[in-house]
């Protein structure tokens, strides 16, 4: 079949092949491609930080300390004489697998959870109590408390991350749930005799999946947004560790004397979460049937 | 509606035991001995101890439990354990600058995020529908702190258009209140104000694609009145709704600000108290925000049947 | 939407209301009030309770001492008026000023300043070594009170004249006699140049004080801590702001009149400033301390390790930054002292990294993990922590570096246990001390050799103890008085309680155009202060 002409598209568009699906597509979301790529090279930064970094992060050479950006240390070093460029980089490590793996264990807690508050009744209502009571403190606090009071460690900033995130991946569910409960193929599956994990696995947790991806890039977001304000505060990643977040703290006072040290890595943070957040919203626009039929 | 109220008032409390008891337990099991803090530098053990008998801190944690129970049946949030001032007037001299700064946050973000989110939805798919969401997000993606030095940098050093840091009282003069809040308001209500955005323009894009909204249109009705009239306020559900839940977000904004800015609010006091590990004040403060953040919640909900009168209690 | 309306006419009742019951903004006597930012807040109020600095600088507000250090160091008399020692220098008799009043206007009398004395003593080092060797401490009467020995002490009056923790400063008789394991319950009533605001306290944010106009001075100009304490301003701020760019940008707009310790990294920007002066205000020695009941650091070989790896330059430009912020000392006692002496002090003054490796393998170092505590809230003690880690790994030691916050250290440094007896137990933690005490080996408790009874670390050294005791009955300028110097130094030397790492300094910024008279001393003196 010849190709059809962009004009007659819209009406065949299941006509269209591959490619020019994917170039309509970008046509119609350049945020959502924008954010895409610049995660997608922000991943590669971090995957090949042993190879693209120029020192070592955690060398001191105090002699050389509070250089401005320039020939060797492309963005200057810092009150050690750490070379802040290897210091970012590596620094994308520790932000974007605190993000992934906070986005997904609330994601996996928060579905299990979501599903069975959902679905048993009985259940139900302990369990939305307990959430309403973890969702009560407030984020920040309670990752702090958790934080300075146990050891500064990753493993205990995810956890820290992940217990005030996991109620509201509960509630979405949750409400996915409640909606498609009284639906007639639930009914119908349960009359065929399907008991209560199979009814949870095959029949309801596929349609929660859409809402939960969105949600899950939200989260990721907010975990290293958070992780980052943590630290700021003193309480995140232990300092020998870099994180953007803690090279941003280390480097406060410095703002007036040496502020490239605060520049880099916020902008790596900022262009992070932003193009987590347009992924996000460009999935969300896809995945809800009505507003795709406007967005293909 | 009043049985609601009281339904929901009930419902509170559980929620708050479950707070009671998960702050109490987290700041004793962790490491972290505020005897020795307090002590100082050049304390000796002897010291420390004597001082941690004083404190009551070393009773066995069941036995601290029953008469932290027993005090706060009394209305009592016990003493801090490095001032010895009680937590409640603690707190009652911090409240005002973080309430100002909340509320003042709350003014800017609404104010100007959700006027930018029906522009968004109305424009769907246009470049302004994508530079309002850029904007909104990119709001959401800078860290606090940053913009905070940023602004400080810009306004207060640059320009010197604005003071650097502190709080005066609404007391001592609306001018100075307003100028000491602006630069703090604006660094948190960025982050507060993209949410906001982007859930406007979701909610009433929904509704703008409804069958009855059509069927206005198909009536005759012209625009404005079609948005003004009908849309809006079917939209104001979820928005109203995410600014109760942003009210969470706000809370740990505040503390990275009050920080900044050195205003002497309640978040400070809070970090303050962690990194002391002054178990009264951590307890006392995690309580009240607890309460608080329900009873915003609860004021949510209840707002609710102004916007749709269908939502009945 | 009616609803919405009488909503937002109520609202804006409200705004309008409340703008219209905000009083006229009083013109306040903004010349005489005085804002300082301190380091850190001020939160506990009993000087004899906790040796935090700042609650000692309070003191220094709000109460008054029998004797004060003057500049060249010498003890001079401030609340006392005469005193008389016996010839055969076991009695002395202390005669009050006249018009000494506490805050409520009533009178200091000598049975106050007995039960000040006797309760300092149960807390402070010094103090515990002059009460060790008293008979006996009674009030004579309102104005005189007698101290017997039961054997001469030469550092008694300098003990008394103590400038930094614990500060023997006198309270009320109701405040003083209760126990100083708690802290005291009542107003803070002193009998300083200022007055505490109680009803403005807000901890963790502001801390006034106000001129007290009773104060009698004495009539001799200010020198040092000592002299006539003369206020010219009505009332003191200290305000707290931990954001040390922030707190540099207030001092540039004129938002707050001084800062006591800007971090190093500030001082070029404060030296640019035409506004802004700086001062001097002390001399910091960084010290690393290894915990002497923990292998291999109870084998001295180990330690002379820590010595002999330690370059003072290396350290002190991670601490300080630049050259003329620091410099090398390798007396234990401070340099420019009274006490200074580099006796015994080879190991420390030819850093080798290879001789190091060697003595810990003579130590008997397998490899176990060494564990370094460093607080990441504390920016010099965290550079010297990374510093020594980085040390250590070069010549191969195992380092488990535990970051941690300044309370967290606090915490757990009093845990004798090595770690691998008690995951809270530690191997090396740093800290530092001021000049003040590196002046008085007798009241500083990190350099306390007496084993079970000293400072965290333990350090064990019977002859540095004994050589340390003998020197204060000796008078100095004489030769003995050198030769005991050397004996105690040696020992220390080769003991090694810790390890000293060289000196920086500390400077205090402020407003030069607006304050003057400002004493130079490590606590900050706001009497004899003028601001325009």
């Amino acid at each position: 079949m010849p190709e059809p002409s962009p004009e007659l598209a819209f009406i065949h568009y299941d006509a269209l092949t591959p490619g020019q699906k994917a170039r309509r597509f970008a046509r119609r979301n350049p945020t959502m491609i924008a954010g895409g790529l610049l995660l997608l090279l922000m991943g590669m930064l971090a995957i090949g930080a042993p190879v693209l970094h120029t020192v070592d992060p955690v060398d001191m050479n105090p002699i050389e300390r509070l250089k401005p950006p320039g020939a060797g240390h492309w963005f200057g070093t810092d009150m050690y004489g750490r070379d802040s460029y290897s210091r970012v980089i590596y620094g994308a490590r520790i932000s974007l697998v605190v993000g992934l793996v906070v986005a997904l264990v609330t994601s996996v807690i928060g579905l299990a959870i979501g599903l069975v508050s959902g679905f048993v009744r009985r259940l139900d209502n302990v369990l939305m109590r307990a959430m309403d009571g973890i969702m009560a403190l407030p984020d920040l606090l309670l990752a702090i408390s958790f934080v300075a009071l146990t050891k500064a460690s990753v493993r205990n900033v995810i956890i820290a991350l992940v217990i005030p995130q996991t109620p509201r991946v509960v509630r979405l569910v949750r409400s996915i749930v409640l909606t498609l409960r009284e639906q007639p193929f639930i009914e119908a599956a349960q009359a065929m005799g399907a008991r209560l994990p199979r009814l949870l696995l095959r029949h309801l947790l596929p349609n929660t999946l859409a809402a939960l991806i969105v949600q899950g890039t939200y989260v990721m977001a907010s975990a290293v947004l958070i992780e980052a304000g943590l630290s700021f505060l003193g309480a995140g990643t232990p300092p020998e560790i870099p994180s953007w977040g803690n090279i941003m703290a280390e480097a406060r006072s410095f703002v007036r004397v040496a502020f490239w040290l605060l520049l880099f890595p916020g902008l790596f943070l900022a262009t992070t979460v932003l193009s987590i957040n347009l992924v996000g919203d460009g999935l969300r626009d896809l995945l809800d049937p009505r507003l795709a039929r406007r967005m293909r | 509606m009043l049985s609601y109220i009281l339904r929901r008032t009930l419902a509170m409390l559980p929620v708050m035991g479950i707070v009671v008891v998960f702050v109490f337990l987290l700041v004793r099991i962790a490491p972290g001995d505020p005897a020795a803090i307090i002590a100082g530098d050049y304390a000796t053990p002897d010291t420390i101890q004597k001082i941690r008998v004083g404190l009551g801190l070393d009773k066995p944690i069941h036995v601290q439990f029953r008469i932290y129970l027993a005090s706060l049946a009394r209305g009592d949030l016990g003493r801090s354990l490095h001032s010895g001032l009680p937590v409640s007037q603690l707190i009652l001299q911090r409240v005002e600058p973080t309430v100002a700064l909340a509320l003042s946050t709350l003014a800017f973000a609404v104010l100007l995020a959700v006027p930018l989110g029906i522009l968004a939805a109305w424009k769907a798919g246009s470049l302004i529908d994508r530079a309002v969401m850029v904007f909104a997000v990119g709001g959401f993606s800078i860290p606090i702190f940053w913009l905070g030095f940023l602004l400080i940098y810009v306004f207060s050093i640059r320009l010197d258009l604005l003071p650097v840091q502190g709080y005066v009282s609404f007391r001592e003069g609306l001018i100075p209140f307003a100028r000491h809040l602006v630069l703090p308001t604006v660094a948190l209500g960025m982050v507060y104000m993209a949410l906001l955005a982007r859930i406007t323009r979701a909610s009433v894009l929904e509704v703008l694609q409804s069958d009855y909204i059509r069927t206005a249109y198909a009536k005759g009705a012209r625009p404005p009145a079609v948005l003004f009239a009908h849309a809006l306020k079917n939209a104001a559900v979820p928005v109203v709704t995410t600014i109760g839940v942003g009210f969470a977000l706000l809370i740990g904004g505040v503390v990275i600000t009050e920080s900044v800015f050195a205003l002497p609010g309640l978040g400070r006091l809070t970090v303050d108290a962690v990194l002391q590990r002054d178990y009264s004040i951590i307890q006392g403060v995690t309580l009240i925000f607890a309460l608080v953040y329900a009873v915003v919640n609860l004021v949510v909900d209840l707002s609710y049947t102004l916007f749709d009168p269908r939502i009945r209690y | 939407m009616r609803t919405g309306r009488i909503v937002m006419g109520f609202l804006a009742l409200l705004i309008v209301g409340w703008v219209v019951s905000s009083p006229p903004v009083v013109g306040q006597a903004e010349a005489q009030t005085v804002r300082a930012v301190m380091l850190p807040e001020v939160k506990y109020l009993d000087p004899h309770y906790t040796t935090a600095d700042i609650t000692q600088q309070h003191g220094y507000m709000v109460f008054d001492t029998l004797f004060a250090l003057d500049e060249k160091g010498q003890p001079q008399p401030q609340m006392v008026d005469t005193y008389r020692l016996s010839a055969d220098k076991l009695t002395y008799t202390f005669t009050l000023r006249d018009g000494l009043k506490w805050h409520d206007s009533k009178p200091v009398r000598a049975a106050d300043c007995v039960a000040s004395i006797k309760r300092w003593a149960m807390k402070d080092a010094a103090g515990q070594k002059l009460m060790a060797r008293a008979a006996s401490l009674e009030a004579v009467n309102d104005k005189t009170f007698v101290l017997k020995l039961k054997e001469p002490y030469g550092l008694t009056i300098r003990a008394l004249a103590k400038e930094y923790s614990y500060v023997p400063f006198m309270l009320p008789e109701r405040l003083a006699v209760q126990d100083p394991s708690k802290p005291f319950e009542g107003d803070v009533i002193g009998s300083g140049p200022f007055m505490f605001a109680a009803n403005e306290w807000v901890p963790g944010a502001k801390t006034v004080y106000l001129k007290f106009k009773e104060y009698v001075p004495r009539k001799e100009p200010s020198s040092y801590y000592a002299g006539g304490k003369v206020v010219n301003i009505d009332r003191v701020e200290f305000i707290v702001i931990t954001d040390q760019s922030t707190a540099v940008a207030a001092l540039e707009k004129g938002e707050v009149d001084y800062i006591q310790r800007p971090q190093v990294d500030q001082w070029p920007l404060l030296r640019k400033n035409p506004n802004i002066g700086m001062y001097r205000a002390d001399i910091y020695q960084m010290q690393i301390h290894p915990n002497h009941l923990a292998p291999p650091f109870d084998n001295v070989k180990a330690r002379q390790a820590l010595m002999v790896m330690a370059n003072q330059e290396e350290y002190l430009r991670a601490i300080a930054g630049d050259p003329q912020n620091f410099r090398t000392c390798y007396s234990y006692l401070g340099c420019g002292g009274w006490l200074e002496t580099d006796a015994g002090a080879e190991l420390l003054k030819k850093p080798d990294l290879e001789r190091a490796k060697q003595l810990f393998a003579e130590a008997g170092y397998k490899g176990e993990k060494i564990v370094v505590m460093a607080p990441s809230d504390f920016p010099t003690i965290n550079a010297a922590s990374l510093t020594t880690a980085a040390l250590l790994r070069k010549i191969g030691v195992n380092v488990d570096l535990q970051a941690m916050d300044w309370g967290t250290l606090v915490s757990r440094r009093p845990v004798k246990d090595p770690p691998s007896k008690n995951p809270a137990g530690w191997h090396i933690f740093h800290t530092t001390s001021g000049y003040a005490a590196l002046k008085d080996p007798w009241g500083h408790a990190n350099i306390s050799t007496a084993c079970d009874k000293a400072w965290f670390g333990w350090a064990c050294s019977p002859r540095a103890t004994k050589a340390l005791d003998e020197l204060a009955d000796l008078s100095p300028g004489t030769d003995a008085f050198k030769k005991g110097l050397t004996e105690y130094h040696s020992a220390l030397m080769e003991d090694i309680p810790y390890v000293p790492l060289g000196e920086f300094f500390a400077y205090a910024a402020y407003r030069k155009d607006r304050l003057s008279g400002i004493i130079d001393a490590p606590y900050t003196v706001f009497w004899n202060m003028t601001k325009k």
